[in-house]
């Protein structure tokens, strides 16, 4: 088939596309109800009103140390009244720090890219000033 | 950052059909008269934090994808963690929406490059990862994740945040029920034959992951603004959560 034949099947193809009309809404999700009936056999338990209920018994235990880096860190982001690089590298505002595993590695695994994802833009007075 | 919008209609179309596998339309957007700037502000960067959290496990799982369809893991298998994938991928979209209505993220740099796992190491087969992925990402990480997401939304107490919280936890819950199907493959045929050594060990590997998530979602949560818009939790609100399930 030439480049030029292709061409024109794609472009077919395109078009049946574009004019096709839009899928109806598939069957999925269950409502929540059902989804609670069908679950695996060791699933984590309840679903909306209640927690799960599949954990083992764990203590709290204290967060392990990070490992020292072994390459040179990055710049520090930019702060603005908050905290970084508490916990595992996230910002947080002050006064809150929302639970979340963003920045959380295998254990074994953690490494110089565990940096902070969400943070501050410079404003345009300071990236604008002269050192 | 994520782009959202697109030019591209036929790209949109996967962008709406992918709107249809959400158990419930997304709620509307809150009233932000109520709160105070402080809490709204809290609450956008928790938020924003979000972003990257349901972005990160869109990258993990499609990793985990690759290695069951080389690993010619049952079709069934392939289906759910497709659906996780594009699940975590709504979860993104609708956490960058909640980040909108508070207030936009113009002056963040919310960087989600590189956000998944380390590199395979070559001593890893693609079996031991896919089991790593499967246990200690779905079955430990998104367990735990119902915990903390419970919390959450019992202390949220503006309507469309908490909807959005409910949503997220509905998925999450099958999605934990998904990994223990999944880690049942690793019991059989050549997945359980190309995981055993880790497999012997897996269990005290688990209660580690679940100890330590535990241990920072419990460090998080020390109050503070945004309560009531998904922002914060206090040690108690997670304590007693855990304490229900094991009495």
């Amino acid at each position: 088939m030439s480049r030029f034949t292709n061409l024109v099947v794609v472009l077919s193809l395109a078009a049946c596309e574009t004019a096709a009309p839009t899928q109806s809404a598939p069957v999925f999700p269950e409502p929540a109800s059902k989804i609670e009936a069908t679950k695996a056999p060791e699933p984590p338990a309840a679903i909306a009103e209640v927690a799960p209920a599949p954990a083992p018994a764990v203590a709290p235990v204290k967060p392990k140390a990070v490992p020292k880096k072994t390459v040179a860190p990055e710049p520090a982001p930019v702060a603005i009244d908050g905290r970084i690089g508490e916990g595992k590298g996230a910002y947080y505002p002050p006064g809150c720090r929302p639970g979340s595993r963003m920045m959380c590695r295998w254990r074994e695994d953690v490494d110089e890219r565990v940096v902070p994802r969400v943070t501050k833009k410079p404003s345009p007075e300071t990236a604008t000033e002269s050192p | 950052m994520i782009e959202l919008a697109t030019d591209v209609r036929l790209l949109s179309r996967f962008v709406d059909d992918l709107g249809r596998t959400a158990p419930k339309p997304m709620p509307s957007r809150p009233v932000l008269a109520a709160h105070a700037t402080e809490d709204v502000e809290a609450a956008r960067f928790a938020w924003a934090t979000r972003i990257s959290d349901e972005y990160r496990s869109v990258a993990i799982f499609a990793e985990l994808l690759g290695l069951l369809s080389d690993l010619e893991a049952p079709f069934p298998a392939l289906c759910a963690v497709q659906r996780l994938i594009g699940d975590e991928l709504r979860h993104t979209q609708m956490t960058v929406e909640v980040v909108d209505w508070l207030g936009g993220s113009s002056d963040l740099e919310i960087d989600l490059r590189d956000v998944g796992l380390p590199p395979r190491r070559a001593s890893e087969t693609p079996a031991a990862r896919a089991l790593r992925i499967v246990a200690r990402e779905i079955v430990v990480g998104e367990e735990e994740s119902i915990f903390a997401l419970a919390a959450y939304r019992n202390a949220t107490t503006d309507p469309a945040i908490r909807g959005v919280l409910e949503q997220i936890l509905t998925d999450e819950v099958r999605h934990a029920a998904a990994g223990r199907a999944l880690l049942a493959l690793f019991d059989r045929g050549e997945l359980a034959r190309a995981t055993s050594e880790l497999r012997a060990k897996l269990p005290e590997l688990m209660a580690a992951d679940r100890a330590d998530l535990r241990a920072h979602y419990l460090d998080s949560a020390t109050g503070g603004p945004g309560r009531a818009l998904g922002a914060c939790l206090e040690r108690a609100d997670l304590e007693a959560l855990w304490q229900r399930v094991l009495v």
